[in-house]
C-alpha cells in the first residue's frame, strides 16, 4: 500500500467545500475521481499534497507508505519527488520567462542532486523521449510552444524526480479532442511502464473508464429536482395580472425606444403557481418590473388583486406592495451590505399588512441559523444568502411571491435546497407563485403551468 | 478607523490639542507686541523659543493658533461641502431623470466658474468674513463632491436591494436615508479627505495675498505672507509657519489616500 486516505474533507471555516472521501492507492493501481464541478474535486487533490489555499483547511487523515503526513515538511519531503502533481493549465505553472531547458534542469537539481553532469542530461533525455518530445524544443520559451507540447513538457517536468504516486488535475481539459486523446495514452504509457500509481481527476467518463477503479465525489444532496403534478385551482380570483400590457425601453426620459413587451396578456390566479420560460432578451424580466409597477408601461394595465395599480395614487400602491414580494436572481446585490440580518429582516416585518413572525423565526423557517441575526450579509455565503431574500420576501406576507431566476446564481446542491423551500413555504401560506426560470427542471419542480415568451410576446 | 490612518489623524489632533494649551497656558498672546524683543531667532531666548517677528510677537503662539485655525476652516468647509455634496449627490443618483439632469447641469454651469477669481472678487468687494470665506470654498468642493456621491448613488441604486425596499411600500426619502446614504459613507470620507486639503490651500493663498480676514489670530496663510516680506533677515518667521502647513496638508493627504485604499480593498473583497 503507498497512499492512504481517510475521511480527508477540505473546509472553510465552518463550511464543507469537499468530501469526506475515503481510499487507498495501491503502487501501480489507476484511480479515476470524478463528479460535478463544485464537487470539490481539486480541493481534494490539493489537500492530498497539503497545497490547499490560504483560508481553507483540510480534515481527515493522509498517509503515505504508513507514515502520516500532517506538516509542511511532510509534505515537502514527499512533494514532487514521490508525489507528483500535474496541474490542469500547463500554460500557467510553466515558468513563462525560463526556456524548457532550464526548468528541467532546475527541477532535476532540486530533487535529484546527486546525479553527475552526464547522468542528469540522460534522465532529461528520457523525460522528454518519454513524452515524445523532440530535443530541439528544450531552447523554446513556454509561450513557443503549442498547448499539447507545454502540457507533455509540464509532464516531463513531472516525471523527472521519477515519482511513484502521480496526482493529475484535469490534465487534459485544456486541450481538444485529439490532444487530450494523445495526452490521456501517453499519461496512461508512462504510469504503466513505470508502475506508478495514478490518481486522475476528470469530468470526461471516456478517461475515468481507462482506469482500475473509479471514486465518485458529489455535494452531498440530491442535485435532481423533483416534478411537480400539476393540480386543479380551488378558487378562481386572479391574484396578478396584466392586460394588453406593452412597455417601451427609453434610456433618456426625452427618448422614446424599442418595444420591450408588446401587448402582453397574462394572469396567474391565487394560489397557482406559474413559471415563465424564454429566452434571454424575451422581456421575462421585463415583464416582472412591470407587473411589480417598477416599470413606466405605455399601454394596457396591471391589476392587483383586481386593482388596477397604475391608477391607485402613489400611497395607497404603496400600502399595496407588501403584498406582492419578489426574489432577486444575485442574492450579492439583493441585499444591503450595511444592513445588519436582524435590521433587514425588521425592515420586512414592518411592512406587513398582518403581523408577521419575529425575524428570528423568519431565520429558522429558511433553514438560517439564529444567531446570524447579528450578522451582515457579507459574512453569509450565496446560497445562504438567497434564504435570507426569500426569508425577507416572505415577512412582508406576501400573496404573491414574483422569483426572477432566484436559483441560476447558484450551485446544483443549493439550487434543490432553494427550490424545496420555496415550494415548502408557498404550500405553507398558499402563495401565487410567478417563476421566471431558464431551467426547464426548475419550473417543472414548482409550477403549475408554464407560459413562453419570445419577442416581448406571451407565446 | 482603520489602523493605518492613526497616526496622521493623531498628529492632527495634538496639533489642534496644542492650540488649546497654548491659548490657556502659554504666557504670550499671538497678537501682543514686545517691542524690545522683535525679531529674536528661535532657540535663542528661552521665553520665546520658536523666535519673535518684526514687532516681537511670540512665534510658537502665532504658528499653533494659525495652525488650528487652518485645520478648522479646512474641516468647517469640509463638512459643508459634504452637507450640500452629499443631499445634491444622492438625490441626483438616486431619483434619476429629470432631477438628475437638472441638478448635475446646474453643477457643470458652477464648476465652469472659476474659484479663485470669484472668491477674489467677492472679497475685494465686500468685507473680507471668515464665514463668507468658508462658505465659498466649502460650496465649490461641494460641486465635487456632488459628482462623486451622484455616481456612487447611480451605483447603490442599481442594485436590487434598493428595488426590495420599493417593494416593501418605503418612500423615496426613506429609501435614500435607510438605504442609499448609508451605503455612501466610505465615498463620501474619500470625497471629504479631498476637499479640506483643498479648502485649507485655497484659505491660505487668499491670505496670502491679503484678502483672507486675517484678524487677530490668521490663519497659517497670513503668517506666510508676513514671513515672505521678512525673509531676507528672518527665514524663521516663513520656514515655521511653512512647515506647520506642509504637516497638516500632508496629514490629510495621507488619511485621504488610506481610506481610498481601504474603500477598494473592501470593494476588491465584496467582488
Amino acid at each position: 500500500m503507498s497512499l492512504y486516505v481517510d475521511e480527508l474533507s477540505v473546509r472553510s471555516g465552518a463550511r464543507r467545500l469537499a468530501g469526506p472521501v475515503s481510499f487507498e492507492l495501491a503502487q501501480g493501481e489507476t484511480l479515476a475521481l470524478v463528479g460535478a464541478s463544485g464537487s470539490g474535486k481539486s480541493l481534494t487533490a490539493r489537500a492530498l499534497l497539503g497545497l490547499l489555499p490560504p483560508g481553507l483547511d483540510a480534515q481527515g487523515t493522509v498517509a503515505w507508505r504508513g507514515a502520516k503526513l500532517d506538516s509542511e515538511a511532510d509534505f515537502r519531503r514527499w512533494r514532487g519527488a514521490q508525489l507528483a502533481y500535474v496541474f490542469q493549465d500547463a500554460a500557467s505553472n510553466l515558468h513563462p520567462l525560463k526556456r524548457l531547458a532550464t526548468q528541467l534542469h532546475e527541477c532535476s537539481i532540486v530533487h535529484r542532486p546527486a546525479l553527475s553532469r552526464a547522468a542528469r542530461y540522460e534522465a532529461i533525455g528520457a523525460a522528454l523521449a518519454a513524452v515524445r518530445l523532440d530535443r530541439s524544443l528544450l531552447q523554446r520559451y513556454p509561450h513557443e510552444l503549442s498547448g499539447g507540447q507545454r502540457q507533455r513538457a509540464l509532464l516531463a517536468l513531472t516525471l523527472l524526480p521519477e515519482p511513484t504516486v502521480l496526482i493529475a488535475d484535469e490534465p487534459t481539459s485544456a486541450l481538444d479532442a485529439t490532444l487530450a486523446g494523445e495526452t490521456l495514452d501517453l499519461l496512461f504509457a508512462e504510469v504503466r511502464r513505470r508502475g506508478m500509481a495514478l490518481l486522475l481527476i476528470t469530468h470526461d467518463a471516456t478517461a475515468a473508464d481507462r482506469c482500475d477503479r473509479t471514486l465518485r465525489l458529489d455535494a452531498g444532496a440530491p442535485t435532481s429536482l423533483p416534478i411537480r403534478r400539476p393540480r386543479a385551482l380551488q378558487r378562481e380570483e386572479v391574484a396578478i395580472e396584466s392586460r394588453r400590457l406593452s412597455v417601451v425601453h427609453r434610456k433618456r426620459w426625452w427618448r422614446q425606444e424599442a418595444a420591450v413587451l408588446e401587448r402582453v396578456d397574462f394572469n396567474v390566479h391565487r394560489g397557482e403557481r406559474v413559471g415563465v420560460h424564454g429566452e434571454s432578451g424575451s422581456g421575462k424580466s421585463t415583464l416582472a418590473m412591470a407587473l411589480l409597477g417598477l416599470k413606466p408601461i405605455v399601454a394596457g394595465d396591471v391589476r392587483w388583486f383586481g386593482l388596477a395599480i397604475h391608477e391607485l395614487p402613489a400611497r395607497a400602491l404603496r400600502r399595496l406592495r407588501p403584498r406582492v414580494q419578489m426574489v432577486f436572481q444575485d442574492p450579492y446585490r439583493s441585499l444591503n451590505p450595511v444592513q445588519r440580518i436582524d435590521a433587514l429582516l425588521d425592515e420586512a416585518r414592518g411592512c406587513a399588512y398582518r403581523s408577521s413572525r419575529d425575524a428570528t423565526s423568519w431565520l429558522m423557517a429558511v433553514g438560517l441559523e439564529v444567531d446570524m441575526a447579528q450578522r451582515y450579509p457579507s459574512q453569509l455565503s450565496g446560497g445562504q444568502r438567497q434564504r435570507l431574500a426569500l426569508a425577507r420576501a416572505l415577512a412582508t406576507e406576501p400573496e404573491v411571491l414574483i422569483c426572477d431566476e432566484a436559483t441560476s446564481a447558484l450551485d446544483a446542491a443549493n439550487e434543490a435546497r432553494i427550490v424545496a423551500l420555496i415550494d415548502q413555504l408557498a404550500e405553507e401560506r398558499e402563495l401565487s407563485l410567478l417563476l421566471i426560470s431558464h431551467s426547464a427542471a426548475v419550473s417543472a419542480a414548482l409550477c403549475d403551468r408554464v407560459v413562453r415568451m419570445a419577442g416581448g410576446r406571451v407565446v | 478607523m482603520p489602523a493605518s490612518i492613526r497616526t496622521p489623524a493623531l498628529v492632527l489632533l495634538l496639533l489642534v490639542a496644542a492650540a488649546g494649551l497654548c491659548w490657556l497656558l502659554w504666557p504670550h498672546s499671538p497678537d501682543q507686541p514686545y517691542w524690545d524683543r522683535a525679531l529674536l531667532a528661535p532657540l535663542s531666548n528661552w521665553t520665546h523659543p520658536l523666535g519673535t517677528d518684526a514687532i516681537g510677537r511670540d512665534l510658537l503662539a502665532r504658528v499653533v493658533l494659525a495652525t488650528a485655525m487652518s485645520i478648522a476652516i479646512g474641516l468647517c468647509a469640509g463638512a459643508l461641502a459634504a452637507i450640500i455634496g452629499l443631499l445634491v449627490g444622492a438625490a441626483a443618483g438616486y431619483l434619476g431623470g429629470f432631477v438628475d439632469e437638472l441638478l448635475m447641469r446646474a453643477v457643470d454651469v458652477l464648476l465652469a466658474l472659476p474659484l479663485l477669481l470669484i472668491a477674489i472678487l467677492l472679497l475685494a468687494f465686500f468685507e473680507p468674513s471668515l464665514w463668507v470665506l468658508m462658505l465659498l470654498v466649502g460650496a465649490f468642493g461641494a460641486l465635487d463632491v456632488a459628482r462623486t456621491m451622484r455616481v456612487e448613488a447611480r451605483r447603490v441604486a442599481s442594485q436590487e436591494f434598493v428595488l426590495a425596499a420599493q417593494l416593501q411600500g418605503h418612500n423615496s426619502p426613506y429609501i435614500l436615508t435607510r438605504h442609499v446614504v448609508p451605503n455612501l459613507r466610505p465615498a463620501l470620507l474619500t470625497g471629504i479627505s479631498v476637499i479640506v486639503p483643498q479648502a485649507i490651500l485655497v484659505e491660505s493663498f487668499l491670505a496670502f495675498l491679503g484678502l483672507s480676514p486675517s484678524e487677530r489670530i490668521g490663519s497659517l496663510g497670513s503668517l506666510l505672507a508676513e514671513g515672505v516680506q521678512d525673509m531676507a533677515y528672518a527665514p524663521w518667521m516663513l520656514v515655521v509657519p511653512a512647515l506647520a502647513m506642509g504637516t497638516v496638508l500632508l496629514c490629510f493627504g495621507l488619511i485621504g489616500d488610506r481610506l481610498r485604499d481601504a474603500r477598494r480593498a473592501a470593494r476588491g473583497d465584496e467582488a
